[in-house]
């Protein structure tokens, strides 16, 4: 029998790789209602939009991929679901990796239809950029002049009724960046401090604890914390969509990691008693 | 005259058929001066390697410290940024076919020798091939939107969801109460957790979310104390030291400090 | 900030600290000594190293996803001691690289420390090779690798993002002895957990002064210590400044450094 509880400190990495994947599908087919408190980041990022002067432009960014759309698309969605709700205009742009523009219009094109937002009327795509630093920096003097066309019908933005008003950076009230990647620093370098635009960031679980630091500073006034991040906002929207249901399987895997830390340590402890009998 | 009108003068924009021989006269210098580096005696090249390093390294350096003129936002050497920039990027591409000729090199020797393994290599050159066919050929089709979206993309998505077991089994083995140190990280790190999930926010929800003394002892107040001014300080220190020894590097590699590092055994010869 | 002239307080502070730090160079190297400790998991390089040679399997060292700057660039440093010390067993290195510019001075690199270690007949040009520069293709490339080949070592030291735990879960499977050093402060738990010795922060920076103990680089280390001591006193006044109530927000230090 102590031999079972020794072996506990070394459990094969196949049998804690199986309990997870019961664990995930179980979540996801039997949701547990539980509500999850709204922290101070996620109202903050709410705030932001609630608040947005309505005769500016959103700029929501976009640089994520396939491999973590998990965490970024539903956040995607809630920020932009949030624009369409306040009748905010808004303006997609992407950096980092091409593939982030197309899955940014997926997003907002489905949304589109169900708010009755028009391209080129309501919102507008500026599409892939690969240099941020010299578009940032353009961005802040003339946007126009920078970006120049759209990426959808590839017009001159002058074209558009959405770019009404719009010249720099000054015209924009909310700059809101989805991320997989550490692309804040180009942000807070180049662009907050030139405006008065809340600079609010959406990055994956794995980087929000280095964030922190700019909430902490006030550079950013708000952040949603992976996937958690946008079950608040849908929370603060008032809706009950993927990730509200999502966040039982995240509960459930912590839950799971729990038991099994607090297994290796009596294994641990199991093992050092049986050595100190012998 | 300043420098942007005086190399817009000196090289002026060559049109028709002098566009061809300027593109040729270019690749022809490149390669001379390819053959000239190589034939280069070891301590000569370590100057020039420093000299080129030094020049590099001093046009971003003056471009960022001198002056700029309030209403341009630039300085006389702000215009050739984006040029320089064009440089870097037709550098890498060059190296990119570098790196992917080296993969087929080591690939196809290992398909040719039959070493162990080799089926993967097949693998490895047909994906590569196909792949640079669709893309370059047929980029609008539902062939290669088919490659990209649903095979590259879902081998991401698997890879990155790949991750989910593997912190499972690094937080199992990592967190053991084995000194004062480890007990404290893994009571901090399960707060933190369970802070974060409506199943620990349940333990004390009975508590205000705030407004009151005990609201601080909800556990996802304590969780966001914890990031907020634990976390955050001690990122910010490490931020500090990054920068401070980035900073340092820079000048080192700048300034050719660096012994025995880059290229020095070779210069030596 | 794109100029100095944007925010002259930084520049200021970028020069002096540039100055402090090539000022402890020039001294070291006129022959001024200084002092510095040891770090764990630098002096569990010979003991990986040594463990590759009795296991017989190679070793692997990453770059991770670095580019050609000073990350990359310090990483491919560290790892040139690592060969220098692997070329005198004999033992197999493999070195894959996820960016093309980087890869073609990582084999220059690999090649040099192979000669000043006076093997250079013992460099294979095929140990050397890029990967793929797609973060998940190259992730998968490498966890192949270790373990087809059960490396008996891993250094990885570099840029790594959501990769570093597949490296760092698929060495510790094949029982590899790993050793891991990044700037990525989200990454580092996940090396703490997985790895033997982790290198921290900024002493990322200071491996190849701890290593190697060249002049040049203690120099270097003791200035960036020096600059530290001024980030240090900043804030300390900053921090006074913001308690006083006489002086506050409005205080012309505290001012200085507000972002405007």
């Amino acid at each position: 029998m102590t031999d079972f509880w020794t072996k506990l400190q070394a459990i094969d990495r196949r049998y804690l790789y199986a309990a997870l994947l019961i664990i995930v599908v179980l979540g996801l087919l039997v949701p547990i209602p539980l509500p999850l408190a709204v922290g101070p980041q996620a109202r903050g990022f709410y705030q932001a939009i609630e608040t947005a002067d309505p005769n500016k432009i959103a700029l929501v960014s976009t640089l994520w991929s396939a491999s973590t759309q998990g965490e970024n698309r539903p956040q995607t969605r809630v920020i932009l679901e949030h624009l369409m709700r306040k009748r905010l205009r808004f303006a997609l742009i992407a950096f980092g990796d091409p593939q982030s523009t197309i899955l940014a219009q997926e997003v907002a094109e489905g949304l589109a239809k169900q708010y009755h937002y028009e391209y080129g009327r309501d919102w507008i795509n500026f599409g892939y950029r690969a240099d941020i630093a010299g578009t940032l920096k353009g961005m802040v003097k003339d946007m126009r002049e920078t970006l120049k066309r759209d990426s959808q019908e590839d017009k001159p933005l002058d074209q558009f009724p959405v770019m009404k008003g719009i010249h720099n950076i000054k015209d924009v009230n909310v700059i809101a960046e989805v991320s997989a990647s550490g692309n804040y620093a180009s942000w807070l370098g180049l662009v907050v401090g030139t405006t008065d635009a809340a600079f609010c960031y959406a990055p994956t679980s794995v980087m929000a604890p280095e964030l922190y630091t700019y909430i902490d500073s006030g550079q950013m006034k708000g952040m949603l914390f992976g996937i958690k991040g946008a079950a608040e906002y849908e929370r603060l929207l008032g809706i009950k969509g993927f990730t509200t249901r999502a966040i039982t399987p995240v509960s459930l895997s912590l839950v799971l990691l729990f038991v099994l830390i607090g297994l290796g340590n009596y294994g641990m402890y199991a093992a050092k008693r049986r050595g100190g009998n012998a | 005259m300043n420098l942007q009108k005086f190399l817009s003068a000196a090289f002026p924009p060559a049109h028709g058929h002098w566009k061809w021989i300027a593109i040729l006269l270019a690749a022809l210098g490149c390669v001379v001066l390819f053959f000239a580096l190589q034939a280069l005696p070891g301590r000569a090249r370590k100057a020039l390697i420093a000299t080129m390093t030094f020049l590099a390294g001093l046009f971003y350096a003056l471009e960022f410290f001198w002056p700029v003129d309030k209403k341009t936002d630039e300085n006389f050497l702000t215009f050739a940024v984006p040029t320089v920039g064009n440089v870097i990027n037709v550098l890498a591409a060059f190296t990119l076919g570098l790196g992917v000729f080296s993969l087929v090199r080591i690939h196809v020797g290992k398909v040719t020798k039959l070493r162990e393994g080799w089926e993967n290599s097949v693998v490895l050159l047909v994906s590569l091939l196909v792949m640079a066919i669709a893309g370059l050929g047929f980029r609008d089709s539902l062939f290669f939107r088919s490659l990209f979206r649903d095979v590259l993309n879902s081998f991401d998505a698997a890879m990155f969801a790949t991750l989910a077991f593997f912190i499972i089994s690094a937080a199992y083995r990592a967190f053991r109460v084995k000194s004062a140190e480890a007990t404290l990280l893994m009571v901090a790190a399960l707060v933190v957790m369970l802070g974060q999930i409506p199943i620990g926010q349940y333990i004390t929800h009975v508590i205000p979310e705030k407004g009151t003394f005990a609201s601080l002892f909800r556990l996802d107040n304590i969780s966001n104390w914890l990031l907020l001014t634990v976390n955050a300080p001690a990122t910010r220190a490490i931020g500090f030291g990054l920068g401070i020894g980035g900073l340092a590097i820079a000048l080192r590699l700048w300034l050719s400090l660096e012994r025995g590092a880059f290229f020095e055994a070779k210069a030596e010869d | 900030m794109t100029h100095a002239s944007d925010r002259w307080e930084s520049a200021i502070l970028i020069a002096l600290m540039s100055v402090i730090i090539l000022y402890t160079i020039i001294t070291a190297q006129r022959g001024r000594k200084y002092f510095i400790r040891r770090i764990p998991g630098l002096n569990a390089i010979d003991e990986a190293v040594g463990r590759a040679t009795e296991m017989g399997r190679p070793l692997l060292m990453v770059p991770g996803l670095s580019g050609l700057g000073v990350v990359g660039l310090q990483a491919l440093t560290i790892f040139s001691y690592i060969i220098k010390t692997a070329a005198k067993f004999g033992n197999k290195l493999i070195m894959p690289t996820a960016d093309s510019a980087l890869y073609t001075v990582a084999e220059e690199v690999v090649r040099d420390s192979y000669a000043a270690a006076g093997k250079p007949e013992d460099y294979d040009p095929n140990s050397v090779y890029f990967l793929s520069d797609r973060q998940f293709a190259f992730a998968s490339g490498v966890a192949g690798t270790i373990f087809r080949e059960r490396v008996a070592a891993s250094f990885l030291f570099g840029d790594f993002f959501a990769e570093s735990l597949i490296f760092a879960e698929a060495g510790q499977q094949v029982g590899a002895i790993q050793v891991a050093g990044t700037v990525s402060t989200t990454q580092l738990p996940f090396f703490i957990a997985s790895c033997d010795y982790t290198i921290i922060g900024d002493e990322y920076y200071a491996a190849s002064a701890y290593i190697s103990r060249e002049p040049t680089l203690l120099g270097s280390l003791v200035g960036q210590d020096y600059c530290k001591i001024i980030f240090l006193l900043v804030i300390l006044i900053g921090v006074v400044g913001m308690t006083v109530p006489a002086l506050g927000k409005e205080w012309w230090f505290v001012q200085w450094f507000t972002l405007k």
